[in-house]
């Protein structure tokens, strides 16, 4: 194209390149974002036309007992499944890096391997684990002694079961990108460390631990984002049951938007949970700007 | 020369639109037997109606999802002529004139609508609601007590005398939890048209006919809940949440009620005299009519609708409706069907089959359908459960609390 001017026919390049991938954006993300925003103003249940009612689906959402309630229950969901898991996953990396290991491949591979699960399927194998008269999980227990527990119909363990899922599922992908890091703090500060004869646990706390800060902000940036959208065991395992102990702020959402039609409700509870999303990553990042060190 | 080859060509095409068959899509909300007996009736209604309607069975996931699906597609303007819903999520379609009224089709198919009668009433009211009729039963049942005949026996109880009443059952269920600590008299779980027959048959209620006003603290739903809580307490009722078909199968649970759709199921699995008895009451004999009917939207070309409306003629037919009875275990719809030499050679073989149809005569009520039903229901079964595993609960403050909670969903519906 000779008759266009060449940074016009490099941006030209540059926006056909990025297309595919900026449409998909728009239309499935910024989209649906701004639209469930609008929405957020209205009263709809796809049947009926729309109706504005201004703040009506926020001041019914911050007066409601279940959404506090669900809220609650994601923030318990949230404190202990991202430190649990971050422990876990780090712990994984330490052991599948030892240089002596037989095997580093194939445990890797096994640790990874619920990442890759699909959750739907997952979440159907964990119920027959829980199952309380012939599950695995209880029979397990009984070796310790410990009585039958109805993991999925007692609203004391539903949630715990809940947890363990969470965590099976992601201590996987910490432990990868924790390898990561583990991969590239360069072998010669250990090296010094061991002409001072530092312990191993002294050279964990002073050189792997710190280095390791970046990958520790991204895991629990991610952990935190992952955790707070818990939606799918949820789903398939107990319907927010019982007696609300599992009713995730997701599961709330997706029950008034597809049980009971209240599009405009849900929209706002959505718009909720984005903006608190927003401002936790923020603060994250703030409380953690003194804490990471960049190699 | 140029405009009559245009006219003609025009002409032409116009009759190859008129000409091609007029397609109905039907949305189904089932597998296994069910759909492929539905698609054997599509089949054949097709071969019958050839060149003039196409009728394309199309599944469209669970109850749940179908329900999604429709309001999605109502959005987009590309919805099914006909849809197989479940009785308990028509609310919104009916608030929001969804629905085709078929009392348009039937004033003008006097050959039909003399065949109405032939239809049990209690079908026919079920699907007639501000005294116009929306929609026709497909796959309707009842909940039955089966009841385990070798536990019975084995406790000193006349498995051929099952109890009929509420406190008979709690009192068989004693007899029975002397033979051993892990048998249950009754077993106890969440199906929502179970929960709403507990209320009803104590003489309760969960919303008011008007569709105003919550019941769920009327003196009759508590008595209901503190007489199952009383016995979850006493250890002599059993409540399971999520493994149901274990627990029946097991040997050692006495009663419980679930579907006459389940007969075939447990006859084929359970490995004891398995017994089929009518759902028991106490203050009041109310069994829901569980299930789905077929709907036709409005929202479609007269000419589609037409074609709609003979294919749901057809489906609900005397021999179509044995049909499917015969194949799937649901009830037929039409007094004709159950007449039929086939189904009572059934009933004379199985006489557990004929209960339910026993019931549906009796007792069989329209479960809540109003709009914002899945909320309320949801409310009540929440509480359920937490009367169901907090043994020191108290029904009554459970209730109250979930009765405002639900009023306030329904005033602001």
């Amino acid at each position: 194209m000779p008759f266009m001017r060449r940074r016009t026919r490099e941006a030209l390049a540059g926006w056909i390149f990025i297309s595919p991938a900026l449409v998909t954006q728009v239309l499935f993300i910024y989209f649906p974002l701004g639209w469930s925003f609008f929405v957020s103003f209205f009263r709809w249940n796809l049947i009926r036309p729309m109706r504005y009612i201004g703040f009506d689906n926020y001041t019914s959402m911050f007066t409601s007992s279940d959404f506090w309630h669900s809220l609650s229950v994601t923030f318990v969901y949230v404190a202990v499944t991202v430190p649990v898991s971050i422990f876990i996953g780090l712990l994984l990396a330490l052991l599948v890096n030892l240089p002596w290991l037989k095997g580093k491949g194939a445990f890797r591979t096994f640790f990874y391997v619920p990442v890759i699960t699909s959750m739907a399927a997952a979440a159907v194998i964990w119920a027959w684990i829980f199952e309380s008269n012939v599950g695995l999980l209880n029979y397990f227990l009984s070796w310790f002694g410990i009585k039958s527990i109805n993991w999925l119909s007692d609203p004391n363990y539903a949630l715990v079961a809940m947890m363990i899922i969470g965590i099976w599922k992601r201590i996987g992908y910490n432990m990868v990108l924790f390898l990561a890091g583990l991969q590239v703090i360069p072998r010669t500060y250990y090296e010094a460390a061991d002409i001072d004869g530092a312990t191993p646990f002294k050279k964990f706390l002073s050189i792997t631990w710190p280095l390791l800060s970046p990958t520790t902000l991204f895991v629990t940036v991610m952990q935190f984002i992952a955790s707070f959208r818990v939606f799918v065991s949820v789903s398939v395992m107990t319907r927010g049951g019982p007696a609300q102990s599992t009713q995730v702020i997701t599961f709330y959402l997706y029950e008034n938007a597809f049980a009971y039609l209240k599009f405009g409700y849900a929209a706002a509870i959505s718009v909720f949970m984005f903006v608190l999303m927003i401002i936790f990553t923020l603060i994250q990042f703030r409380f953690s700007k003194k804490r990471v060190h960049y190699l | 020369m140029k405009k009559a080859v245009t006219t003609v060509v025009l002409l032409l095409c116009a009759m190859m639109i008129f000409a091609a068959p007029v397609k109905v899509i039907v949305w189904y909300a089932q597998t296994g037997v069910y759909s492929q007996t539905l698609l054997e009736l599509i089949d054949e209604f097709n071969k019958l109606n050839e060149g003039k309607i196409v009728v394309e069975g199309v599944y469209s996931g669970s109850y749940e999802d179908t329900m999604q699906k429709l309001v999605a597609s109502m959005v987009a303007g590309n919805l099914p002529h006909i849809a197989q819903i479940e009785q308990s999520r028509i609310g919104q379609f009916l608030d929001g004139d969804a629905f085709q009224n078929l009392d348009e089709f039937i004033n003008k198919d006097p050959e039909f609508k003399a065949t109405l009668s032939d239809f049990f009433p209690r079908f026919i009211s079920a699907n007639t609601f501000f005294g116009k009729l929306y929609g026709f039963p497909l796959n309707t049942s009842t909940p039955l007590m089966y009841i385990n005949r070798d536990v019975f026996r084995a406790a000193g109880l006349d498995p051929d005398n099952p109890p009929r009443t509420w406190m008979e059952v709690y009192q068989a269920s004693k007899v029975i939890k002397t033979l051993g600590d892990d048998f249950y008299g009754y077993r106890l779980g969440d199906d929502d048209w179970i929960l709403e027959s507990y209320a009803w048959q104590f003489g309760g209620d969960i919303v008011s006919e008007d569709g105003m006003t919550v019941l769920l603290d009327s003196p009759g739903t508590v008595d209901a809940w503190k007489f199952f809580q009383k016995g979850l307490q006493e250890g002599v009722f059993v409540y399971s949440r999520t493994n149901g078909n274990a627990m029946d199968l097991s040997g050692k649970i006495g009663m419980v009620c679930r579907s006459t759709g389940s007969l075939a199921y447990l006859k084929e699995n359970a490995k004891f005299d398995l017994g089929a008895t009518f759902m028991p009451y106490q203050i009041k004999k109310a069994t829901p009519i569980g299930g789905a009917n077929i709907y036709m939207f409005k929202n479609k070309p007269q000419n589609e609708k037409q074609a709609a409306w003979e294919f749901m003629k057809f489906v609900t037919a005397t021999p179509n409706t044995k049909k499917w009875a015969l194949a799937t275990g649901y009830m037929a719809s039409r007094i004709s069907a159950y007449e039929s030499p086939e189904i009572q050679e059934l009933f004379s073989k199985d006489p557990r089959a004929e209960v339910t149809y026993l019931q549906l005569q009796e007792s069989a009520f329209r479960r809540p359908y109003i709009g914002p039903y899945r909320e309320i229901f949801n409310i009540m079964l929440s509480s359920w459960q937490t009367i169901m595993t907090d043994m020191n609960a108290d029904v009554e403050a459970v209730l109250k609390s979930a009765t405002e909670k639900a009023q306030k969903v329904l005033n602001e519906y």
